[in-house]
């Protein structure tokens, strides 16, 4: 069997040699745009894989856009109020959802106006949780997470009603806390502190 | 009046030339495309990319394979001409292979730059300096060598009926989708896809295997590259070999080659000889 060169079939064979391979020099001496070497761009277009291509930054436009796009229309619903419903606050957050599934911490955006508390998902425009304040009996900070249950960050935790508990998590507890008994507060309810705590097979509150 | 603005504008002009390098514009470059073992100042005339003047830069018994361009990358969304540059790059390869014998080649667009203090070819003496001897190296273990792409290729319909026929499963399988009801035939044809690809996959593996250490003592050294996807349909990819061996020497790889290529359902493409791309 003979080497064949000159023919249409080894054009391809060829062009990935002199494409992909070949020396390669140190960078500070040859012609680059941001410390990466151009290689026949475009041709690598036509001819490599996704890899390639990502790794000389020709998807990175295609990229950027696809971010850009992303981080426009991320969150972009906002949750619907109610005619003249003011938002005292608004933090992002989670409720721990025992319903569904599996029991897992949802997240989403707390909404607080002065007649409820709601977290709201942004991408899907679905509302994760809601209790009208009136509800509300009593809220607690809980400190004392076991590992298995979510973790080592504390926990509101608001008692709706009898024995139902909604456990809430945002990293702006205190701010949230306070503005909760603010509002609690100017509807005349006094919250108590004393929220019982049910054993963990204990029906909790869910959307 | 005339006199008096031509000696304004020489006045202008001064501090401006003094501000650019002296010898060269600085944003030249020179396109490398390969270094060569001899130190000979040859013009290949205008036969580089897009017909520019090809030449050479000594350094010691080395010199440089270059032309003189702008400092910025060739690029063009048109994939024939960006073809058109890369086969012109390895034209201009293999004519300084063929005046030097032994050429190491560079990737497509490899373009040295000017800096404030040092022109171009200055830069790429001063890298020829530097790396001179790793560059020797190099040299040594090309010497009167080439490189041959060997891919072989399979016909996944002809190994898929030779696989039924010689697997006892499969071919069970195969035979009781026709007494069956046509729901669950297409279960069991799901099941024989399944079991049918998982096969060639382990074959796959074996001939490669099989070939590999047939193909292995004829050649100094081997590289194993990515398999791409073949041009025909039908046919797939088994291996993507690049081999350095004795210039002139392909002859007993191309005799195991044809046994290979030979056999039902396997094909081989052989081409080469190549400046040694892959072994630098």
């Amino acid at each position: 069997m003979e080497p064949q060169r000159d023919t249409h079939a080894t054009l391809v064979d060829l062009l990935d040699r002199v494409l992909d391979r070949g020396l390669v020099i140190h960078a500070d001496l040859i012609v680059s745009v941001a410390g990466i070497p151009l290689i026949g761009v475009n041709l690598r277009a036509a001819l490599a894989g996704m890899e390639t291509m990502l790794q000389y930054g020709i998807m990175q436009a295609w990229d950027e856009r696809t971010r850009a796009w992303e981080q426009q229309h991320r969150d972009r619903q906002e949750a619907a109020l109610l005619q003249g419903e003011e938002v005292i606050l608004k933090v992002p957050g989670a409720c721990y959802a025992t319903e569904g599934m599996f029991a897992a911490w949802r997240y989403g955006r707390f909404y607080l106006t002065p007649k409820r508390l709601c977290l709201h998902h942004g991408g899907f425009d679905e509302v994760l949780f809601e209790a009208p304040l009136d509800h509300i009996k009593g809220m607690m900070i809980h400190e004392n997470i076991s590992e298995a249950e979510g973790g080592d960050q504390p926990e509101l935790w608001l008692l709706l009603g009898e024995e139902k508990i909604a456990r809430l998590k945002t990293s702006d507890l205190d701010p949230l806390r306070q503005a909760i008994d603010k509002c609690t507060g100017d509807l005349g309810i006094h919250l108590t502190e004393e929220v019982y705590v049910p054993p963990s097979d204990a029906p909790m509150v869910t959307p | 009046m005339k006199i008096s603005m031509k000696k304004k504008a020489d006045v202008d002009s001064k501090p401006h030339r003094e501000r650019s390098s002296p010898e060269t514009e600085p944003d030249e470059g020179r396109y490398l495309y390969c270094i060569a073992e001899g130190n000979i100042a040859v013009n290949f005339g205008k036969s580089g990319l897009q017909g520019e003047e090809v030449y050479t830069i000594p350094y010691k018994d080395l010199c440089a394979v270059v032309h003189t361009c702008p400092s910025k990358p060739y690029q063009s969304n048109d994939q024939a001409s960006v073809q058109a540059w890369v086969l012109a790059h390895q034209k201009v390869v293999d004519k300084a292979w063929d005046v030097f014998g032994t050429v190491i080649p560079m990737g497509f667009d490899t373009i040295i730059r000017g800096d404030v203090d040092a022109d171009p070819e200055k830069n790429m003496k001063n890298w020829l300096r530097e790396d001179y001897a790793p560059l020797k190296a190099k040299m040594k273990a090309i010497r009167g060598r080439a490189e041959y792409g060997v891919q072989v290729f399979w016909d996944s319909e002809i190994m898929a009926q030779k696989m039924t026929e010689e697997s006892a499963e499969i071919k069970k399988l195969r035979d009781e989708i026709r007494s069956k009801p046509r729901g669950i035939a297409y279960m069991y044809r799901q099941k024989l896809e399944n079991l049918l690809t998982k096969e060639m996959e382990i074959q796959a593996d074996r001939y490669f295997q099989t070939f590999y250490e047939k193909i292995k003592p004829h050649a100094a050294e081997l590289h194993i590259e990515k398999t791409k996807k073949a041009e025909n349909q039908s046919m797939r990819m088994l291996m993507n070999l690049s081999c350095l061996l004795a210039k002139d020497g392909s002859e007993e790889l191309g005799d195991e080659l044809e046994k290979i290529d030979s056999l039902k359902g396997f094909s081989v493409r052989f081409t080469g000889p190549w400046p040694p791309y892959s072994f630098v």
